[in-house]
């Protein structure tokens, strides 16, 4: 019996469609590795040396730039974030603890005013807040995740960031990048090693 | 095997094969919202802006006001740019010279907001004759990036009263002048 050209080409179709499938699933897998969020984005330039930078909280209290401190971190947060809130309760919320013992402040950053966080969701709760900042500390950083997190040292160095919630093997590497820069407990009481 | 038979199973293959292709294909499209979602800041600034109104554009300038303390009188366009440090005198002159090539009708209508790209920035700003527009020292991240992104390529952007993005337009690196720059951005 002889066959119809397009039952001809059919294991040639099935044959193409299988390797498209191949390829695609591996793209996707692929793709999903290059998306999943780990290291913080730099922009091209700058000396890599990063101050606090200035800028003004929510109630319009100007915040200056800071040099000179031993160490600061930034986080970049969004209100009604369920990874952001559930961080904040969990690895971030330990983190954030030793980097108060070590007197290092921790800036706040949201993108905007519509998700700035309520005073009461502020993690450490002395952290301040700046919805507005001035251009230098964007043109280092392309922030676009939240939660992201980043800790600096004390000649303004980057010492650790994360895009994205932190888990165990997190904390234990930023504080593994925090005693490598040499921060010690300065709180009354806390004096000995970090944890 | 028979030919009907076979040709029965790699149709059937084909179907199968069929299925995993739709649903690749849909997470591919699922996945290319997900990336534009987190990374095009055209969509935040417009979604954002668009939910704060009119007097989120801009925060503080250079002297520590609010860009807008008295918001501008039906603007039909805000035309934001960036102000580099390192050529910052170039700059000013360029779209201080945008500002006097719009015409009378579009001085009113067409709003212009520069963006210093940093305190260096600032302090120059401040040092100099006031500018016929805002520049804007202190702003939203969100706004922030999405201006120095458009600068990245040379651009500014035009964006409509509820400041939705809709242009983008090359002025930096030469061949635009002040007058096509003006002209792009009437409405």
């Amino acid at each position: 019996m002889k066959l119809h050209p397009s039952q001809q080409m059919l294991p040639r179709i099935v044959a193409a469609l299988s390797i498209v499938d191949a390829a695609l699933f591996i793209g996707i897998v692929l793709s999903a590795r290059g998306i999943r969020p780990v290291a913080v984005v730099r922009r091209p330039g700058g000396n890599g040396v990063f101050a606090r930078p200035a800028g003004f909280t929510p109630d319009g209290r100007f915040i200056p730039g800071g040099k000179g401190l031993a160490c600061w971190a930034a986080r970049f947060e969004i209100d009604n974030c369920e990874f952001c809130q559930a961080d904040d309760k969990g690895d971030w919320g330990r983190l954030a603890g030793v980097l108060a013992k070590l007197g290092c402040p921790v800036l706040v950053l949201p993108p905007g005013r519509s998700a700035e966080l309520a005073e009461r969701e502020l993690v450490p709760r002395d952290a301040i807040q700046e919805v507005y900042i001035s251009m230098d500390f964007v043109k280092q950083f392309r922030l676009t995740i939240a939660p992201t997190t980043l800790i600096f040292g004390p000649r303004g160095e980057l010492l650790w960031s994360k895009q994205g919630e932190l888990g165990a093997e997190d904390y234990a590497a930023a504080l593994s990048s925090v005693r490598s820069a040499g921060l010690t407990m300065r709180r009354a009481g806390d004096a000995g090693s970090l944890p | 095997m028979n030919e009907g038979k076979q040709s029965r199973i790699e149709r059937a293959a084909l179907l199968v094969l069929l299925i995993p292709l739709v649903y690749c294909l849909y997470l591919m499209t699922a996945d290319a919202r997900l990336v534009a979602a987190r990374r095009s800041d055209a969509n935040a600034i417009a979604g954002m802006r668009s939910r704060v109104g009119i007097g989120a554009i801009g925060g503080l300038d250079v002297f520590g006001d609010s860009v807008f303390r008295t918001p501008p009188v039906a603007p039909e366009r805000f035309v934001v740019f960036l102000l580099r440090r390192t050529s910052i005198g170039r700059d000013l002159g360029f779209w201080e010279a945008v500002s006097a090539a719009l015409g009378a009708q579009a001085q009113r209508s067409v709003i212009l907001v520069g963006y210093c790209d940093g305190g260096a920035c600032n302090a120059t700003v401040r040092n100099l004759p006031r500018p016929p527009f805002p520049v804007v020292a202190f702003a939203e991240i969100d706004d922030l990036q999405t201006v120095l992104d458009a600068d990245d390529k040379g651009q500014f952007l035009v964006l409509d009263p509820r400041a939705s993005v809709v242009g983008r337009y090359r002025w930096r690196g030469g061949g635009e002048s002040p007058e096509t720059v003006a002209k792009v951005s009437e409405p």
